[in-house]
């Protein structure tokens, strides 16, 4: 599953060479095809019905000290469908935006999705860390070659930011790996040991500095928004849906899985950062006027309910069912809507050679179509009860209701990201009529491929359990079956 | 020993001779090609060296060399790096009168690095000292119509003097002290040493520690290397600051190791881990600061390989604890990747501008160079998937073991640090737009050649680094 968009990326680069289009083609067809082996690893993990890392794999690396040891359970399937799915999108996607250098944009995005399937994969603490800081040097080119005008500091603060973080963590790994009684960096070998709780404290810490600058959490945050608006569309949705995932995926796999003591001792410190995360996204969001800032801040806001809402679940007895399944949940559409804000953002500037929402007017007369993705689209990124990602926010406060009463405030982040998603609607789309504009919609089967991102979110209202049912195991194994 | 030595002494004794009788063209080339042949016979010979010579990591025969685990490491190490540099010089000097000259005192060094590495007597090593000194001096100054060169020169030898003049003290106090100059017996009569003994014997070690860190180019003794490296030719460079600064760490590898943690020298209760700990976090974070600010490339990337002894010298200060053989680990993979990786670094220079502003938009004028410089610079931060990451993590692993978690979280620190400025070359190099005043500068076959081959070493080895590990570490005994 890694070993294929690999050899992909190396194949897009080679086929590239002879002709441009080429690597596009390769890139979509790797993507596709990892799109089915991730849902065949999906149903696998899903139909086993019980909690256990399934279809694993374990090679010797380097010899009584790092093994190749992959495995898959409840909490990493559903974020590998992410992965390739969005891949896959974002790849379709490019080709508006992307026209240079196509075969090494194609063969780092292949490459890109072995290294985010490694991260859901690993379960080796060394293997993981090898796949995580794999994922920052494409991420960084693709910000600076392909980027917006401010790329190069963008693209430089994400890679210092992130990496940053990546040591912290690693330092929490080596010392995590001394203080067990058998030192050993596999997962379910520490799973199994105790730590003393003071070391491991610190280590969650550690670990959680590396995580939450992927998340992002309030007050590392900052690359996010330079980062998210300097990259190309598809990169953004790439961004956005994939890799602040491998961040929350972090969290929730070893703060709160392996660091289970400190998760429920210390909730409360998680819970507030997340709370405060939340609200600075939201608010922040508020005054934008750079419609794609404002996306990236949302996705910020987004991700807060993720950390909330996890550690929301672990402290309260009978509140994981709502508030870690929530947040996994909610990874798993914010990907998707989000995603498709981003689409809808780089339309907007193709279109109107801006993304100035105070200066733009009446898309629904020069864009009907479009206009009526980017309504359905704020929807979704403000959970409506049209979509999932409605049932996910809900799943997150209500847990977060258990815990305390007076966390009722939580529900004003939704309101506020309803108040300024409608807000942008009324002054883009919903406005008067612009003269200067003529009609320039996109076209139908580009509307049909935007369309294609919100087709998960609504058969997951529907159908929730497709995907809980498998995070469900998870949530059980952590909280000890409640 | 005996086979490597006299495979790369014969044509270096002859190269010049034949230079000197031949007048006519085309005896530039074939020196080259002659001098790339030794060295790659003398690459192939030396596995079968480490398995005829004595098995284990320590050994002390009484004899003057002694090829073992270490000095395979380090020679491997200093022939590939050469190996690099000779092929790299290939263009560079197909028209230079010298040419004969230059590839034979290359050789030459290359024997005193070998030498030093896998000698077990002081005097032999004081002579292999010179052997691998004296022939750079001559490198250095190469370019003798170059004010920068000269310059370089007269501070490399400056420090080189003083370097071998503080070895050479040291030795004659351990003959006075052990009437013998082998190590051995140096190791052998510390163990025995009666209390008013032990001063003269801290004098020594001190002596010698000091000699070996000037060519280590630790803090406080680093200040020869960037002037040096920025005058002479880079692949001259990539010899010095890859090949011939880590024959230092044989060297003290070989004596220091036994030395201190000699039962005697533990009751002494100097924590001497403690000590080179904190020199190792000095180096390394002096060399990172420094290489912030710097304009050129060759500075930088000097002060770099400044910061990257530092973390060589973690190896060295975990000795004696629990992270001892880790330690070990880390010190020979990061000596043999750091080569690399350092000296394909450099030679890269020999394809484009050394001034870091002019790097911007080489991926247009020198796409291959921009390539292979841009993986060493990743490698070089210790970035995975590329080989840097594994030397650097057992390094740290081995700190935390040896119960000095602050050292490796100054280390970690200074990764973030080094990567500011890697990445900000990488930046110049395939973000920004070419200038205008910038030379079109025609990609030399031959160095894209070295770095192919390193950008190659360094991936393979970075995703499957067993084949290089499982020898030393069953060599551990791990």
């Amino acid at each position: 599953m890694i070993f294929l968009p690999a050899a992909g990326g190396i194949a897009a680069y080679l086929l590239g060479r002879v002709k441009e289009e080429y690597s596009r083609y390769t890139a979509i067809a790797v993507s596709l095809a990892e799109v089915l082996l991730t849902l065949i690893a999906f149903a696998e993990v899903a139909s086993s019905g019980i909690y256990s890392f399934m279809l694993q794999e374990d090679y010797t690396w380097v010899k009584g000290f790092v093994d190749f040891h992959l495995g898959l359970d409840g909490l990493g399937a559903p974020l590998l469908i992410i992965a390739s799915s969005l891949t896959f999108l974002a790849a379709y996607g490019s080709s508006l935006e992307i026209q240079e250098r196509k075969a090494s944009y194609y063969s780092l995005l292949l490459l890109f999705l072995a290294a985010s399937v490694g991260v859901f994969t690993s379960l080796n603490l060394i293997l993981f860390y090898f796949f995580w800081d794999a994922t920052l040097l494409p991420m960084f080119f693709f910000i600076g070659i392909w980027g917006g005008p401010n790329r190069k500091y963008a693209a430089s603060k994400f890679l210092l930011f992130t990496y940053g973080g990546s040591v912290a963590m690693l330092l929490g790994f080596i010392i995590l790996y001394f203080s067990v009684p058998s030192p050993s960096f596999d997962f379910i070998s520490l799973m199994n040991q105790q730590v003393q709780p003071s070391i491991q404290l610190l280590v969650s810490l550690l670990t959680f500095i590396g995580f939450g600058v992927k998340l992002p959490v309030f007050p590392i945050h900052t690359w996010l928004p330079d980062a998210h608006v300097e990259a190309p569309t598809p990169i953004s949705v790439l961004l956005a849906g994939l890799l602040l995932k491998l961040g929350g995926y972090g969290i929730l796999r070893f703060n709160l899985q392996l660091f289970s003591y400190t998760a429920i001792h210390y909730a409360l410190f998680f819970m507030a950062v997340g709370l405060v995360t939340m609200f600075y996204g939201a608010i922040v969001a508020l005054r934008q006027s750079d419609m794609k800032r404002m996306v990236a801040l949302t996705s910020i806001n987004h991700m807060g309910f993720v950390l909330f809402g996890a550690f929301a679940g672990i402290a309260v007895a009978g509140s994981a069912a709502f508030g870690i399944a929530g947040s996994v949940f909610q990874m798993f559409n914010h990907a998707f809507a989000i995603g498709l804000m981003f689409t809808l953002t780089g339309v907007v500037k193709h279109t109107f050679n801006t993304r100035d929402m105070t200066v733009i007017k009446g898309m629904r007369f020069a864009m009907p179509r479009a206009s009526i993705i980017l309504i359905l689209g704020a929807l979704a990124a403000m959970a409506a009860p049209l979509y999932s990602s409605f049932l996910s926010e809900f799943m997150v406060i209500y847990s977060g209701i258990l815990y305390s009463s007076w966390l009722w405030i939580a529900v004003l982040v939704p309101g506020i990201t309803a108040a300024y998603m409608l807000w942008m609607l009324k002054r883009m789309v919903l406005s008067e009529r612009d003269p200067a504009l003529s009609y320039s919609d996109v076209s139908r089967s580009f509307a049909f491929y935007m369309f294609l991102f919100l087709v998960p979110l609504v058969i997951l209202l529907v159908a929730p359990g497709l995907i809980l049912s498998p995070v469900m195991t998870f949530v059980r194994s952590v909280s000890g079956g409640a | 020993m005996l086979l490597i030595i006299l495979t790369l002494a014969l044509p270096a004794i002859l190269l010049p001779l034949y230079g000197a009788v031949k007048k006519e063209n085309g005896k530039e080339r074939l020196s080259a090609y002659v001098a790339i042949a030794s060295l790659l016979i003398a690459l192939l010979e030396a596995p079968f060296e480490l398995f005829l010579g004595p098995k284990g990591i320590w050994y002390y025969p009484t004899s003057l060399v002694s090829f073992d685990l270490i000095s395979f490491f380090f020679s491997v190490t200093i022939i590939i790096v050469s190996l690099m540099a000779a092929v790299g010089s290939i263009t560079t000097m197909q028209s230079d009168r010298n040419a004969t000259v230059y590839y034979s005192l290359i050789l030459f060094t290359v024997i005193g690095m070998i030498l030093v590495s896998s000698t077990t007597d002081l005097l032999f090593l004081l002579v292999s000292w010179e052997l691998m000194t004296v022939p750079t001096f001559v490198l250095v100054a190469l370019k003798k119509r170059d004010r920068l060169s000269s310059e370089a020169a007269m501070k490399y030898f400056l420090a080189a003097a003083l370097s071998a003049a503080l070895i050479l003290f040291g030795l004659s106090l351990a003959y006075g002290l052990t009437d013998s100059t082998s190590f051995y017996s140096l190791i052998y009569a510390f163990e025995h040493s009666s209390q008013s003994q032990l001063p003269a014997f801290l004098l020594t070690a001190s002596l010698l520690a000091s000699g070996f860190a000037v060519k280590m180019a630790i803090a406080p003794f680093h200040f020869w290397l960037p002037d040096a490296l920025q005058g002479t030719f880079p692949q001259i460079g990539a010899l010095l600051a890859a090949g011939s600064k880590k024959a230092g760490f044989a060297a003290a590898l070989r004596i220091f190791v036994a030395l201190l943690t000699t039962q005697q020298f533990i009751a002494f209760g100097l924590s001497w881990q403690l000590a080179l700990g904190i020199v190792a976090a000095i180096t390394i974070t002096w060399g990172n600061l420094a290489a912030l600010t710097q304009k050129k490339v060759s500075r930088m990337l000097a002060y770099s390989s400044i910061a990257q002894a530092g973390y060589i010298t973690i190896g060295l200060a975990v000795q004696g604890t629990a992270g001892a053989a880790l330690g070990i680990v880390g010190l020979l993979l990061h000596v043999l990747f750091h080569g690399v990786m350092k000296g394909s670094a450099f030679i890269s220079i020999a394809n484009m501008d050394d001034d870091v502003g002019l790097l911007n938009g080489l991926y247009k004028r020198s796409p291959g160079t921009a390539l292979g410089f841009t993986i060493s610079l990743f490698a070089l931060a210790g970035m995975p998937p590329l080989n840097g990451f594994w030397s650097k993590l057992f390094l740290f692993v081995a700190a935390v073991q040896a119960n000095m978690t602050w050292l490796a979280a100054i280390a970690l620190v200074n990764s973030a640090i080094a990567l500011a400025y890697y990445s900000y070359l990488a930046k110049r190099v395939y973000f920004e737009q070419p200038e205008q005043q910038s030379v079109q500068k025609e990609e030399k076959l031959d160095v894209l050649l070295v770095l192919a081959f390193a950008a190659i070493f360094i991936i393979i080895t970075g995703l499957f680094p067993a084949p290089v590990l499982n020898p030393i570490l069953s060599f551990l005994g791990l």
